[in-house]
């Protein structure tokens, strides 16, 4: 282009530069601001029978590392026997799909969890919710549970939650589709006193926080402490509803519950405070 | 949404790190011309060699920006929400912002030499592109994240400064245009070259350690296994470095002392076109192991 019809023209590119720059930096604001309301995955049904939106994997780094807030330790907590995870004994959550609860409980009534999830097919999102404790009978209906210090990871790779917290149905984007997640939290608002019977004597609700797995999905439970008496199903029918085994400290539910059915009632003496 | 093509995980993954492989050349093209200007040569903004180097690494980084989002929501399905997070998004938008900048005024800032306010500019551009690479990086997230993002910020800001540089000198040094200007670049782009290399190595250290949450970590990890692949080729391509340089020195001093008839004849610029090469080839490998150390980074 010859430098007459150049320079010309260069008003006109600058100011047009100007527009294009100031458009962006606007579209940056904004996208900031909008970006929480955007369209994301919708949340999978609960009953699904296949595991979540399945293998459509999705976004970015910055997703792939764990909360800060998510690593304080919590007092007074008796620490669960949880073995690392090439040491988790075979079964669901470890060697076939499913999902694998360790739980101990802390002289606040709150429990330690650890939650291995593994499953057949990989999925592109981390879905959690609270466990559904309001089904564990009447006395469980005014709780309200919550999951802090949540620590979670999709095939090794850490993944942010939120205030490292679920208060209720959450769907995390994963950087890759994984198959196998881990997550660590603390669990409290699930117990209630037993204040007709001995001091410390409670009794708490526990199931997975994991959701958008299949409802029939196999979830297998261990409750491990010197405080844990006995383990109940209420979810099944009456006749099964006793599914304690092992012996204290190490308790676990005596089969495979379905995810659907995954509430497990645990009786307890509430450790004393250290 | 539906996929135009589902890709599979792997597929997936590959793509992504294409792209990624394509933002960081981009990247040390353009930031890594740009730094050359500003720091090395001023008036190599008339080189068309090193214009074309900016354009392209623009263009670069354009296509690795857009690219990367959209790869995920056409070829995966998903929604934008899923797809970009806001810090994210912001960033790769803010990049388009200042790639636009560099695009529509490029022709004013090499009208003359980079010195006062074009250098001043020059130096701005680059720390935001920098600082939106810094923003998406894993800096941003987890624990020691001050350190993290210092640390990567000056790494960043370090390969601009070197590898850029090193293409840059490549693309000024085989070429005969510039023999004037060889025996006072030499020396200018050794200093960028060594300060540049510190900071890499502590900088390097100091994000690596961080990431793998510690020294046990890191040495026991597939993210340590990846970086120190990247470390045995980054310490070739310092062998490589210098050896470059020795040639450079002595090309550069040939050229200016011997008749064009004899130097023709001279197989000196062959062997440092070589050099220069095999080291440019290393910089491309380091950048594709660093995209795979990006998809293997453990947990903190």
């Amino acid at each position: 282009m010859p430098s007459v019809v150049r320079s010309r023209l260069a008003p006109a590119r600058r100011a047009l530069g100007l527009v294009v720059i100031m458009v962006l930096l606007a579209c940056a604001v904004a996208f900031y601001r909008i970006a929480p309301g955007l369209p994301a995955s919708p949340k999978p049904a609960r009953t699904s029978a296949t595991p979540a939106t399945s293998v459509t994997p999705s976004p970015t780094a910055s997703q792939s590392a764990p909360s800060p807030s998510a690593t304080s330790p919590t007092p007074t907590q008796s620490s669960p026997t949880i073995p690392p995870n090439s040491q988790l004994p075979d079964g669901p959550g470890s060697t076939t799909a499913g999902i694998y609860l360790l739980a101990s409980p802390a002289s606040d009534g709150s429990f330690d969890v650890n939650e291995f999830v593994l499953l057949d097919k990989p999925v592109s999102t981390l879905d959690l919710r609270l466990p559904p404790v309001s089904q564990g009978g009447n006395e469980f209906r005014s709780l309200q549970p919550s999951a802090t210090q949540v620590q979670a990871s999709a095939d090794r790779q850490p993944v942010v939650i939120p205030d490292a917290r679920i208060r209720g149905e959450i769907s995390l984007p994963l950087v890759m589709p994984a198959t196998r997640f881990e997550l660590r939290y603390r669990l409290k608002g699930v117990t209630v006193r037993s204040m007709r019977s001995v001091p410390g004597r409670a009794i708490a609700a526990l199931g997975p926080v994991s959701a958008g797995v299949p409802a029939n999905l196999p979830v297998r439970i261990r409750v491990t402490g010197q405080a844990v008496l006995n383990l109940v199903c209420p979810s099944l029918r009456l006749s099964k509803q006793a599914c304690s085994a092992g012996s204290p400290p190490k308790l676990r539910v005596n089969r495979n519950l379905p995810w659907r059915q995954a509430l497990v009632l645990v009786q307890l003496n509430l450790p004393r405070p250290q | 949404m539906t996929p135009i093509i589902l890709l599979s995980p792997e597929l997936l993954q590959l793509a992504l790190g294409l792209n990624r492989i394509v933002s960081y050349s981009g990247y040390v093209l353009l930031a890594g011309t740009l730094t050359f200007w500003a720091l090395v040569w001023p008036q190599g903004r008339a080189d068309r060699r090193l214009v074309l180097l900016a354009a392209i690494g623009t263009g670069l980084m354009i296509i690795g920006t857009v690219a990367g989002p959209m790869i995920q929501i056409f070829f995966t399905g998903r929604p934008i929400g899923d797809v970009l997070t806001p810090l994210d998004g912001t960033a790769a938008i803010v990049r388009l912002a200042a790639l636009a900048c560099v695009g529509f005024y490029f022709v004013d800032i090499v009208r003359g030499a980079i010195v006062g306010w074009r250098r001043v500019v020059t130096v701005i551009l680059v720390i935001v592109i920098a600082a939106t690479m810094v923003t998406q990086s894993d800096a941003v997230v987890g624990s020691w994240q001050l350190v993290k993002i210092i640390a990567t910020a000056g790494h960043v800001l370090a390969i601009a400064a070197w590898i850029g540089g090193l293409v840059a000198m490549a693309a000024v040094l085989i070429p005969r245009e510039n023999l004037q200007e060889l025996d006072r670049l030499i020396p200018r782009f050794s200093i960028i070259a060594t300060l540049s290399v510190i900071t890499l190595v502590v900088t390097g250290i100091v994000h690596a350690i961080a990431v793998a949450g510690g020294i046990r970590p890191l040495v026991t990890s597939l993210y340590g296994l990846v970086l120190l692949v990247k470390v045995s080729i980054f310490g070739l391509m310092l062998l490589m470095g210098n050896q470059g340089r020795r040639y450079a020195a002595r090309v550069a001093f040939q050229r200016l002392h011997t008749p064009a008839t004899l130097l023709r004849r001279s197989s000196g610029v062959q062997s440092l076109a070589v050099v220069m090469g095999a080291e440019l080839t290393i910089a491309f490998v380091i950048l594709s192991t660093t995209s795979i150390l990006v998809m293997v980074a453990p947990s903190p």
